[in-house]
């Protein structure tokens, strides 16, 4: 299986179960993973996430299952360096962005700059809606989701970029299921998604095909994301496809 | 077996996907990881109401009935109540829980835990030896008008000490809200609702002890298995974890 959403790092408002990246990877790869896009925490509240890149990718060996989801922040003056030395210098294989936590706007133009840019890196994005339910932050912490209706708009706006919504709620997606399915370059983090037919919804809505699972780990349970496949009623075809093949696609 | 101490239903929830009935569908979701027990409420046949009046809250009780009925084996009836309805909520309580064998009370956000008002319930179902599974929630965001707080919760419980309250919510409260209860030993915590946290069920069993926390998913807005995976990632012995999936529960429904 492939992780498409997880995480390495120390969380400020309560201690992790695991927060190095070795303890990250012996977590999933006693779940039955076999590659983790994983990315820094650090990033989310360093004023240049590129350091946090830097300081995770130097803990990441060759040949590491936890494979590095760049964190790039495009409203900062030194963007596109840090893109392309992520890229070239730190082996990053996807990108992420936290729009809520550097406070831009998903849809806005920095959003579709750094997709054109990773486009032409052959670099997908994972575009992070939310790290957290906004009704358990921390209170002088409050940090609002970003849209995911925004996140669609730079998606189309840049159609050679591959897009994923990370942290996306069942409830957007059932609501934007017709936008996300018209639009090819774009899959579902499923790590959020979450209803007693969640799953099975977001198949018939979105298709198997455009789906990627995703642990939110270490912050959430990977028994819950495996659980939450079970839950699902997938054939096998959909299975391997949520499970490994969106992703190797997605990865390509 | 396991139990989930927190679930709901409505006649509003459509069946789930090549369903055709969803109380049906959700006793069948349950299942696939081993759910065999649920304790189920409804706070309204046309979605959750807050302030329902007293024929709202007969409707949803007696759907919860039919539903026992239908599932007798698996299903077991919580009591929505509103305690604005006085005398008449206690009429209620008396039909669901004395003559059609509900074996416990939802009460909601219709007013505070702190209110004189839920007294009068809670002296009954003292009386009786049946659970009150009380909403809390601590938002930093978003806190509804008569929602209570684990410290509400608390306060409730001091008040009414004989009475087994079990408040919901694991994530809800997070962990300012289990250290504000761990001090009142007949106040409970359900583990059901908000996001799949790591290391909050160990954080509540520590401070609580496993005797007081059940599972409970608050299904079908919440996954059943998702909720689970909250216990069984737990790090936790054996024994707490039965405690947790079913052993409090058999404990506190026994009357």
């Amino acid at each position: 299986m492939i992780d498409c959403n997880c995480f390495a790092g120390p969380w400020p408002f309560r201690a992790l179960p695991a927060a190095a990246p070795t303890e990250v990877a012996a977590l999933l790869l006693d779940a039955g993973f076999s590659q983790v896009l994983v990315s820094p925490l650090e990033a989310l509240f360093f004023e240049d996430p590129q350091v946090a890149n830097e300081r995770l990718a130097a803990l990441l060996p060759a040949g590491d299952p936890l494979l590095l989801c760049a964190v790039v922040n495009p409203t900062l003056a030194n963007w596109e360096r840090s893109l392309a030395a992520a890229h070239r210098e730190l082996g990053a294989k996807a990108v992420k962005l936290h729009p809520n936590y550097h406070a831009y706007a998903a849809g806005d133009a920095p959003t579709r700059a750094l997709l054109e840019a990773a486009a032409r890196a052959g670099l997908p994005v994972v575009i992070q809606l939310r790290m957290q339910d906004t009704r358990s932050q921390h209170p002088l912490c409050k940090i609002p989701d970003a849209s995911a209706e925004a996140a669609l708009e730079a998606a189309a706006a840049v159609p050679a970029a591959r897009v994923v919504l990370g942290g996306i709620r069942f409830g957007e997606v059932t609501a934007l299921a017709a936008r996300i399915r018209a639009l090819p370059n774009v899959w579902v983090d499923l790590s959020q998604v979450e209803h007693a037919d969640g799953l099975r919804q977001t198949v018939e809505a979105v298709g198997a095909d455009r789906l990627l699972l995703g642990t939110h780990a270490p912050l959430f349970n990977v028994r819950s994301a495996l659980l939450k496949l079970d839950e699902g009623l997938l054939n096998d075809n959909e299975r391997a496809a949520i499970t490994r093949g969106n992703a190797e696609r997605l990865l390509r | 077996m396991i139990c989930d101490i927190h679930v709901h239903i409505g006649r509003n929830v459509p069946p789930f996907v090549g369903g055709s009935d969803a109380v049906a569908d959700m006793v069948a979701r349950a299942r696939l990881h081993g759910i065999e027990r649920q304790c189920i409420s409804s706070l309204g046949n046309t979605g959750y109401l807050v302030n329902p009046t007293l024929d709202e809250v007969r409707e949803a009780n007696d759907h919860v009935l039919e539903a026992v009925a239908a599932y007798p084996d698996t299903l077991l009836g919580f009591c929505y109540l509103n305690p604005r309805h006085g005398e008449a909520a206690l009429a209620e309580l008396d039909r669901c829980l004395r003559h059609r064998g509900m074996v416990g009370i939802k009460l909601w956000i219709a007013c505070k835990a702190t209110d004189p008002l839920v007294d009068p319930i809670l002296e009954r179902a003292a009386a009786l030896g049946v659970p009150v599974l009380q909403h809390a929630w601590l938002k930093t965001v978003g806190q509804m008008e008569f929602e209570s707080t684990p410290a509400d919760v608390a306060a409730m419980g001091r008040r009414h000490p004989r009475a087994t309250i079990i408040m919901a919510h694991l994530m809800g409260a997070g962990y300012r809200g289990i250290l504000d209860i761990a001090p009142v030993p007949n106040v409970l915590i359900d583990t059901s609702g908000g996001d799949p946290e790591a290391g909050v069920v160990e954080f509540a069993v520590r401070h609580l002890g496993a005797e007081r926390v059940l599972f409970g998913s608050d299904a079908p807005g919440r996954s059943y298995g998702v909720q689970l995976g909250k216990v069984l990632a737990a790090q936790l012995t054996a024994a707490e974890r039965d405690l947790i999936l079913f052993g409090n529960a058999e404990r506190i429904l026994r009357r």
